[in-house]
């Protein structure tokens, strides 16, 4: 009977981090589907002359450095491009040799001794393997399949695809927490400002570490520290504007939905 | 085999590679979505009742004088009616001051009945089984040692089997040494993502939240009738959790249940941890894989969130695949501009292995648990891609060497780090 059933103890049931959920301000999902719509549409429509712009002064900055670049065309999507070309010098079979010697003792050393803390020790024997593994390939075919042209290109290719890629990826990102409309748009236009500069510096690096070093380092560069650069500071812009809304929300009922 | 040939078998791989990436970030998105946005749905933590059940509380032990009294003095100390709760700490062939630490407690407390194995192989999974023939009660909860649950925990974690279509229940541990170095604030991270947000949304959508062997419990009746823990298992709770499943009882994730534990702070220690919960899930994936496949029970989804699940831990050796795959491509000349982007992106992205979330997910989880400086990390949290995707790829190796050797697995405990307590203290 429902007279006899226990009575549940006086005692209210307090509101705990478990099941709260965020209320979201309106239009912040409407302004990212936006910005992601029209980040790209700007990006399509001006990422030629962008390139083309930086290539130039890339060109004549790398030229000032004392690394003879000149341009040549490219097309790329609907760009009429302008990529670096640069020279880089070959390796003897001596210095791949060393090359290889040398990855196998990084990754030997690494593996046996030591010397780091893992993460960076991992990280060290990856960049091992790559360079070492590419001097393997070129010690027994003479040659990569990418030379100086092609790695331009796809340094350039990559960078405009980013570009595009960006913009549809931080608004979802940043469409999840409760941002105003006005943070999502400086979240976007900050990743999509970075992600420009940081592409054409990168590229212009590259370029003067491989007319300097041959094309040893090309892999590595590309495919270790090309993803590194690109992401993880994506993540740091959304952090930089993540904690302050953090800060905002901390010990507040306002702004939580709660059970 | 000719070079182009080669070429193309090595851009299917990467291909697969990435719409696997793909379905995770989707699975991950949605998660995210319903924990930060949508209903939630509680556990039974706020369910008052006079019937609650009666518990055998079990906490395997393995040379634990640091941490034993603080675990029994917390469990002693829990607001659970004393004649429905009973207490065995296993001492699992201890040779330190573990066995007498339990011959006091068992000697003051009647409600403390240490199980103590002298010989036999060693492990989490032999110690339940005998559990299963010796608990008093129907309902079973285990914690580790080094888990101090709090006064209110048994009973929310117990008031979950009050449903009848319970078969397991998990809370959420919360690490306590989060503040010792960087690697355990990285730990903290991983867990805040895993709980407050993975397995809270996979309850939330109904889909199949994860008993994780401690902090968690069972009906003891229900184990023995699927044949107690296979002894040949380093992962009984993944084990446990799709057996569970595939015979259509519900796992209950009651996220304000919330215990701390210690998380490792050397990382040689979480390598061992990790290589180990890899050996356990993957041994549990081969064993159970079918058995989700064509459970009747579940729905198309509930399968497919299983399958997902259960293939956890082989996806960072997949995703390693991919990067050397994109390598030689690179070598080779055919490596395809986008492929290479989203590879990157997702070896950046994704890095806490065990929920597998990406750094969105564990965003989420510290906003929701009001952390603030601690998200400061999320980038750094790069840091564990490499040095998770190796332990848990040596784990898969260890899996195969297993599977081919038939060899037996060998119980390997995760290190403690807590200074024992002052003499006297009890």
């Amino acid at each position: 009977m429902i007279a006899d059933a226990p009575r549940a103890p006086d005692r209210p049931i307090l509101p705990h981090r478990s099941y709260r959920t965020l209320v979201r301000p309106r239009g912040s999902t409407v302004t990212a589907l936006i910005c992601a719509a029209l980040g790209s549409a700007v990006v399509l429509a001006f990422a030629g002359v962008i390139a083309n712009a930086s290539t130039s002064q890339l060109a004549r900055a790398l030229t000032a450095f004392g690394v003879p670049v000149t341009l040549q065309p490219d097309r790329f999507l609907h760009y009429d491009l302008q990529t670096l070309h640069f020279s880089m010098p070959s390796h003897s079979w001596v210095d791949l040799l060393l090359w290889i010697v040398a990855c196998a003792l990084v990754v030997v050393v690494c593996a046996i001794a030591r010397p780091v803390y893992p993460p960076l020790r991992y990280f060290l024997i990856l960049n091992a393997l790559v360079v070492g593994g590419e001097a393997t390939y070129l010690y027994f075919t003479g040659h990569l399949g990418y030379d100086s042209d092609d790695f331009s290109q796809l340094m350039l290719h990559t960078a405009i695809a980013t570009w595009v890629i960006v913009p549809p990826l931080v608004a979802l990102f940043a469409a999840l927490f409760p941002f105003g409309p006005l943070a999502i748009v400086e979240i976007v236009v900050c990743s999509l400002a970075f992600e420009i500069v940081l592409s054409m510096v990168r590229y212009g690096t590259f370029v003067a570490l491989l007319s300097h070093s041959g094309p040893i380092l090309m892999s590595d560069l590309y495919l270790q520290f090309g993803p590194l650069f690109d992401v993880i500071p994506l993540i740091g812009i959304l952090t930089l504007f993540l904690v302050p809304l953090a800060r905002r929300m901390q010990g507040k009922m306002q702004g939580w939905v709660w059970l | 085999m000719n070079t182009s040939l080669f070429a193309h078998v090595l851009q299917t791989y990467v291909v697969i590679v990435i719409a696997v990436m793909c379905v995770y970030a989707v699975r991950h998105f949605w998660f995210s979505i319903s924990r930060l946005s949508m209903t939630q749905r509680p556990s039974f933590q706020d369910l008052y009742d006079d019937e609650l059940p009666a518990i055998t509380v079990v906490v395997p032990m393995h040379n634990e004088a640091t941490v034993a009294r603080d675990a029994l003095e917390a469990l002693l100390n829990a607001d659970y009616p004393p004649d429905r709760l009973e207490i065995i700490p296993i001492d699992d062939q201890s040779r330190d001051a573990t066995t007498s630490i339990l011959a006091e407690y068992a000697d003051r407390h009647p409600i403390v009945r240490p199980l103590y194995v002298l010989r036999g192989a060693r492990g989490k999974q032999n110690s339940l089984n005998v559990v299963l023939r010796i608990a008093k009660h129907p309902i079973v909860l285990v914690f580790d040692a080094d888990y101090t649950p709090g006064p209110g925990l048994l009973r929310e974690l117990g008031a979950a089997f009050t449903d009848p279509e319970v078969g397991a229940v998990m809370g959420r541990v919360v690490p306590r040494n989060t503040g010792r170095n960087l690697l355990t604030r990285l730990l903290s991270l991983e867990r805040s993502g895993g709980y407050q947000v993975d397995q809270q949304a996979r309850f939330n959508l109904d889909l199949l939240p994860q008993y994780g062997g401690t902090v968690g419990g069972f009906r003891r009746e229900l184990v023995e009738r699927i044949g107690g823990f296979h002894e040949e298992t380093l992962a009984e709770d993944t084990d446990l959790t799709v057996r569970l499943y595939a015979q259509g009882w519900k796992v209950v994730y009651a996220n304000r249940a919330e215990c701390y534990e210690e998380v490792p702070h050397q990382w040689s220690v979480r390598f061992r941890q990790l290589r180990r919960w890899s050996r356990g899930h993957n041994r549990a994936m081969l064993r159970n894989l079918s058995a989700i496949v064509r459970s009747e029970h579940l729905s198309f989804i509930q399968r497919l969130d299983g399958v997902l699940l259960l293939l956890v831990y082989a996806i960072p050796p997949l995703l390693l695949g991919g990067l050397a795959a994109n390598v030689v491509l690179f070598y080779m000349g055919a490596m395809p501009v986008i492929a290479s982007i989203l590879i990157g992106f997702f070896i950046v992205g994704y890095n806490a292995v065990g929920n597998f979330a990406p750094v969105y997910e564990i965003g989420a989880a510290e906003l929701l648990d009001g952390g603030v400086e601690r998200i400061y990390l999320l980038p750094l949290l790069f840091t564990l891609f490499l040095f998770n995707s190796a332990a848990v790829s040596a784990g898969v190796f260890d899996t195969i060497g297993d599977v081919l050797k038939s060899r037996s697995v060998r119980w390997d405990k995760t290190g403690r780090a807590r200074r024992p307590e002052a003499p006297g203290r009890a």
